[in-house]
């Protein structure tokens, strides 16, 4: 395989100031406040020892579906309210895959959140299956995946 | 239909090339002759042909012969197959941040309301 790679990017604009924003992304009693999807889901527990080379540990509750989803990783590099880079983890997977969070301050009350994920392999998408995770799938059409 | 390991493991090294995946896009509007993309590349007739073979055998291209022309055009089905899995991240992370900016700015108007 040559180095180019299979990668996810997204960006999203919100209306606050960066250290706002990063803060939400790095104090466990925010994170626990909105790093669930939908809006059954809830998260249970968080940890983070913000520190290159520390852990975090996110775990969340379905409590229609009765189950748990624990993601965790290591900090890899942490630029106070520029940048997050993490490896990523679900319990029951096999595959660490990364995730850059990047904060840019389009002005003192507005950034720009831009997060790419990546380290994707065959193993992981094997897990997702497993995992019944993909229940609304069928129809894709269009992506807005970048691939480079 | 899911595709099996042995698939999956071609289609990922098949996209995980530069030039295969511009054949890929390539294609994905008109059908091509192989020298059409070698000449695209400026890469040989055999150096092109091994990338086509590779694209082929992953089910991600079909070469058909019209006269003495051979034609590529991407096997769309296969390619949005392969790469379902990772919509499973794009709505995962689409969610997410929705959530971080309805909780970020929510959250920003409750501190601002204490200060004040």
């Amino acid at each position: 395989m040559n180095s180019s790679e299979i990668k996810l990017v997204l960006q999203k604009e919100i209306n606050a100031p960066v250290e706002t924003v990063f803060d939400a992304w790095t104090k466990p009693e925010l994170i626990r406040q909105w790093f669930a999807p939908g809006s059954v889901m809830r998260v249970e527990n968080a940890e983070v020892d913000k520190q290159v080379g520390g852990n975090y540990l996110i775990h969340m509750h379905d409590p229609e579906e009765k189950s748990d989803h624990i993601v965790s990783g290591t900090y890899e590099e942490i630029v106070e309210n520029e940048k997050l880079v993490f490896n990523w983890k679900w319990k029951d997977g096999v595959d660490r895959t990364q995730v850059t969070v990047e904060f840019s301050a389009v002005d003192s009350d507005k950034t720009t959140v831009t997060l790419t994920h990546k380290g994707f392999s065959q193993q992981e998408f094997a897990d997702k299956h497993n995992q019944g995770w993909n229940g609304c799938l069928a129809n894709l059409e269009k992506f807005s995946i970048e691939l480079a | 239909m899911n595709l099996t390991d042995r698939q999956l493991d071609r289609v990922f090294h098949a996209l995980a090339d530069t030039t295969r995946r511009q054949i890929l896009e390539q294609v994905q509007t008109r059908e091509l002759t192989v020298s059409e993309i070698a000449e695209a590349h400026q890469m040989s007739f055999p150096a092109i042909t091994k990338h086509l073979g590779v694209l082929e055998e992953a089910g991600l291209l079909k070469r058909k012969k019209m006269g003495r022309k051979r034609l590529c055009r991407v096997e769309r089905a296969r390619l949005t197959e392969a790469l379902n899995w990772l919509k499973v991240y794009q709505d995962y992370w689409t969610d997410q941040l929705d959530n971080l900016k309805t909780f970020v700015e929510t959250h920003q108007r409750v501190e601002r309301k204490k200060h004040e």
